[in-house]
């Protein structure tokens, strides 16, 4: 399963999130979530969190609900 | 959902990893039997295990273990062996299969044929995020915030105003007496400080009121529906769809809505949205619009308050419209993806503690930005020293020589004009400059009456008690059908709104508050739009604001006595 889904990271070559891969692959969302941190932690994946990343010098930041649920934290493929 | 009754027995319990690694494990296994000081502590298939993945703590302690270098390098053969075989490492190879194994035992024991192929937040999104239908939603869900900000804050309002007015000011006479403090620091107290600073402070309770249902439409995931709603919209104006969140940002303050536009992808849309995001409705706004709404329309503020907050959104798609078509010229196509969150309710622990935060920051402005303002402005007031109408002072004066600017705007007193000129350092400081000019000097005609220190927070207590029985009928009455305060309606004519009907016609305090509305950002917005895009957007945003505000003013007033309304 963690080889499906890294072959769908290399080839979509793009940020995705927990929801559109759950889709994609047809795996629970919850599930999802605990591959993708193992996949992290084992250095296969980066990830992108809209709070840390295009906002970090925001000072709305950390009670800024739209951007945080809005742009949720997605995962990119590690080269 | 509904669970299988299957268990699993944690004693037979095997996971099977596939036949490359289990055949590893087992070469492992009669090694690791060998070694009683690591039996005793792992079980010898857990142990097999983790040498495969090249856990590092397990490692280290099999390394001190006797024999327990040729039990590791038999471990890292048997793990480039799997390697080769898989073509992955092993850590991953594990994982997969345990994720493998959870994955099929999930599509197993859970069924799914009972849930409806539409969530609630799918049933809630076909209305509120329908072509014809979101929009009016959304336009109501805003009357109905400031109709609750206007009518339930109301008797929260007249409190706060009634404590400092009263007792606050009471104390602070009483105190300045005491220590024999002199005549112009007794009237720099009363009629600056506590008249500047409190008439931005009688505002707390509504904006408190404000920041709570703004904090709940965030919080819901309601706010990311009108992002998505207002997609289309951005589209037509030029702008990215992304846009339209950091100007949502903008009715609270306009300084994190400008450092907000960083997640836009290109310059020409950060530089856009940002020259766009001060005319949104930012908190500090607010003060205004209520003071002139129930000042001027009574019936109607909650109607006008959402008038101009919506005016504030119109007029950034126009004149977006304007800078997509000349100023900020080609624009690359890119496409707005927005995750919508499902809907939820957001714990009231969490709202309050967010509205709180936000609330702090406004009273920490006024304890910091508006004392000081107040302070300078007294001073300003009173120079030349001793100089008895205000009109002659310095600030009158320099207030003075600008006011015809203003004059085919229909306000032209020297008062309105010295408030906009303070209002340039903070949007807040138009309400306390007015207060200081206006209350301040009625102040000082009208002794306060003398109360015990007892008396005064009987009297505070008393007045909290009241003003929330009050906003709990009007929250009530909100209720259609439902009407608890009839009888007890009253004008609330304080000595501002005296002053300011006095002062304005109707006409010219809407063309006032349009002007509020547009002109040049805070000075704080100013700094944030030069850190942002440099200096010369700066200016671009100071300059073309106050034209348009200026203009905007004129056609308002002048419209208006064109067709009879002044």
């Amino acid at each position: 399963m963690l080889k499906e889904i890294m072959a769908e990271f290399r080839t979509a070559r793009a940020p995705m999130c927990v929801d559109e891969l759950s889709r994609t692959l047809e795996i629970d969302a919850s599930a999802l979530e605990g591959i993708l941190d193992t996949l992290v932690q084992r250095g296969r994946l980066n990830v992108i969190d809209p709070a840390n990343y295009t906002c970090v010098t925001c000072p709305a930041k950390g009670g800024c609900v739209i951007l945080t649920n809005g742009l949720q934290k997605s995962y990119v493929f590690r080269d | 959902m509904t669970a299988s009754d299957a268990t699993l027995s944690t004693k037979l319990f095997k996971l099977n990893y596939g036949s490359e690694i289990e055949a590893e494990i087992e070469r492992l296994l009669p090694l690791i039997d060998r070694q009683p000081e690591l039996t005793a502590s792992f079980k010898p298939r857990w142990l097999a295990i983790k040498l495969l993945e090249g856990e590092p703590d397990i490692i280290e302690r099999v390394k001190s273990a006797p024999d327990g270098s040729a039990l590791l390098a038999q471990a890292q053969q048997a793990s480039a062996r799997i390697e080769a075989a898989y073509g992955d490492s092993v850590d991953i190879a594990i994982a997969d299969a345990r994720y493998g194994f959870i994955h099929g035992l999930a599509r197993q024991v859970v069924d799914t044929s009972q849930l409806s192929r539409y969530t609630l937040t799918d049933r809630i999104d076909r209305i509120v995020t329908n072509r014809l239908l979101g929009l009016p939603i959304f336009l109501v869900v805003m009357y109905v915030m400031f109709k609750l900000v206007v009518d339930v804050s109301a008797p929260y309002l007249d409190w706060v105003d009634g404590v400092i007015t009263g007792p606050v000011t009471n104390w602070a006479a009483s105190l300045l007496n005491l220590v024999a403090a002199p005549e112009w620091l007794h009237a720099m107290i009363l009629d600056g400080v506590i008249a500047g600073v409190g008439g931005v402070l009688v505002f707390v309770p509504g904006l408190f009121v404000l920041y709570f249902f703004l904090t709940l439409l965030e919080d819901s995931g309601y706010m990311a529906r009108v992002a998505f709603l207002m997609d289309k919209f951005m589209s037509f104006t030029g702008l990215h769809g992304k846009s339209f969140i950091p100007l949502i940002l903008g009715f609270g303050c306009a300084v994190p809505a400008v450092y907000a536009t960083r997640t836009l992808e290109n310059e020409r849309d950060r530089i856009a949205t940002g020259l766009l995001v001060p005319l949104m409705s930012c908190s500090a706004r607010l003060p205004v619009y209520v003071v002139f709404g129930l000042a001027f329309f009574p019936q109607h503020a909650d109607l006008l308050i959402t008038g101009l907050y919506l005016f504030g959104i119109v007029l950034a798609a126009g004149i977006g419209v304007i800078f997509s078509r000349t100023l900020l010229k080609d624009n690359p196509d890119s496409i707005f993806a927005l995750e919508l969150p499902p809907y939820r309710l957001p714990p009231l622990k969490g709202l309050l503690t967010h509205t709180w935060a936000k609330t702090k920051e406004f009273v920490q402005k006024a304890g910091t930005v508006i004392l000081a303002v107040s302070i300078v402005l007294w001073f300003l007031m009173n120079l030349p020293w001793g100089v008895e109408n205000p009109r002659q002072s310095l600030f009158g004066q320099v207030s003075a020589a600008a006011a015809p600017i203003f004059a085919p705007a229909g306000f032209d007193g020297w008062e309105a004009t010295g408030s906009l000129m303070t209002g340039f350092i903070a949007k807040e400081v138009v309400v306390s400059t007015m207060s200081q000019i206006y209350v301040g000097e009625a102040d000082g005609e009208e002794p306060a009456s003398e109360t015990t220190f007892g008396e005064d927070v009987g009297e505070i207590i008393v007045g909290f008690g009241t003003a929330t029985i009050d906003a709990g009928k009007m929250l009530v009455s909100l209720i259609p059908g439902v009407n608890l305060v009839e009888v007890e309606e009253e004008e609330q004519d304080t000595a501002l709104s005296a002053a300011l009907t006095a002062n304005l016609s109707p006409l010219a305090a809407l063309a006032f508050l349009i002007f509020v509305l547009v002109y040049t950002p805070c000075v704080a917005t100013l700094g944030a739009i030069k850190a942002e895009y440099g200096q010369k957007w700066m200016w671009v945003s100071a300059t073309y604001q106050f034209a348009l505000a200026w203009l905007l003013a004129v056609l308002v007033y002048q419209g208006g006595q064109f067709l009879g309304w002044g």
